[in-house]
């Protein structure tokens, strides 16, 4: 019989760690942190040789049209900003490089937006503006943007009395900023 | 040697009982068979509820009280820090998160390490909403996380991949044995939106439970 009253103790165990309580415990992981201000620009298109002209052909037709220009999407801007901002463009340094003394005036080169990018088109560049040497708006918006495509066509003024043969440059500078 | 018996019981004794021949103490009023079942039905009470008890009986009172002290235990800890995930940085990671769609934290960026008696269950759930900048609300599944290394146990609901959280609990691993030191390393994963997620400060908390319950 002593055994059957260890085995009750035994009956008494199990049923106590059948019924006893569930144990819970907890711990909390925090994510976060502060997300600067971001934007970036990308950019698509070679116009470096946009004034590589052809004798007995494209060459005297630009003349004769009075210029020579890009495709419409010739250089495509790909703009993503995680709040409001702003596009803008200017020539860098002094201008054109031009053959010998020659100094090829900078508003001789036009651009203009040819889509219909997301943001608000500035200072009309929806049609052929000339650029500066300190930075002009373009295109801003009110709020974070993705893969943004702005498509840039760009001309260059040309004419038989002044556009001598040679080398010439120009390096158009995109920025794009956040703004308050 | 005189075996007691009724027939010679010569002792008055006090409610009637009567007394063994030869001795001077009385029988008692109820036979030791039924002291045996009553010690037992202590035995089950003090399982069922746990107390611990002196008897006359060490050895078996002794078990009971060693093994009925016992209760079902489970602990959870946890390691790691991600309360900078979304610190991105200016020309480099932040724009190529946004890229991505996304900053992940390292593999192992949160370990849990669980200890059960018995079978166990570890669930995640939100605590709360994202705090975010200014009156933006960013959506809470933008919270993924997974577990990348379960160590012992059976990952629940998919969280081998990223799934996303709800406030409240979601099983994540379960295992119907006790376990000691287990390592479960946990992955997250932030969602990012350049058109949405403004700049500013985020956090929101995941509440990692565990529950030891019977198999």
């Amino acid at each position: 019989m002593r055994y059957v009253a260890i085995a009750m103790g035994f009956v008494g165990l199990a049923a106590g760690m059948a019924f006893g309580a569930d144990d819970v415990d907890t711990q909390n992981s925090t994510v976060g942190g502060t997300i600067p201000e971001l934007c970036q620009i990308g950019i698509a298109g070679d116009l470096s040789a946009l004034l590589t002209l052809a004798q007995d052909g494209a060459g005297e037709t630009a003349y004769d049209a009075g210029y020579v220009e890009s495709a419409a999407a010739a250089t495509t801007l790909t703009l993503d900003a995680n709040k409001q901002w702003s596009l803008g463009v200017n020539y860098s340094g002094a201008g054109w490089t031009a053959p010998g003394t020659y100094d090829k005036a900078e508003s001789d080169l036009l651009i203009q937006i040819t889509n219909t990018p997301t943001g608000t088109v500035q200072n009309s560049y929806d049609s052929y503006q000339t650029t500066s040497n300190s930075k002009t708006a373009m295109l801003s918006h009110t709020s974070g943007v993705s893969n943004n495509s702005v498509e840039i066509q760009t001309r260059v003024l040309l004419d038989w009395t002044q556009d001598i043969p040679g080398a010439y440059s120009i390096t158009l500078v995109y920025t794009m900023e956040t703004t308050p | 040697m005189t075996t007691p018996s009724a027939t010679e019981d010569t002792r008055p004794c006090r409610g009637g009982r009567r007394a063994f021949a030869n001795v001077s103490f009385c029988r008692p009023a109820v036979a030791w068979t039924r002291c045996v079942r009553a010690c037992a039905a202590v035995f089950f009470v003090v399982g069922c509820f746990g107390v611990a008890v002196q008897s006359a009986d060490g050895e078996s009172v002794q078990r009971g009280t060693v093994v009925f002290e016992l209760p079902r235990l489970a602990q959870l800890q946890i390691s790691g820090d991600l309360s900078g995930l979304l610190a991105l940085d200016a020309d480099g990671t932040g724009e190529s998160s946004y890229d991505v769609g996304s900053v992940t934290s390292a593999v192992d960026a949160n370990t849990l390490t669980v200890t059960a008696t018995d079978a166990w269950d570890l669930s995640a759930r939100l605590t709360g909403d994202w705090t975010c900048p200014g009156t933006y609300d960013k959506p809470e599944t933008d919270l993924l996380i997974r577990i990348t290394s379960a160590g012992a146990g059976t990952i629940e609901n998919g969280a081998g991949s990223f799934i996303s959280l709800a406030p409240t609990d979601t099983m994540i691993l379960s295992d119907g044995s006790a376990v000691s030191g287990n390592e479960v390393d946990v992955q997250t994963r932030v969602l990012l939106d350049w058109e949405s997620d403004v700049p500013g400060a985020y956090a929101i908390s995941v509440t990692y439970t565990l529950v030891g319950h019977v198999p």
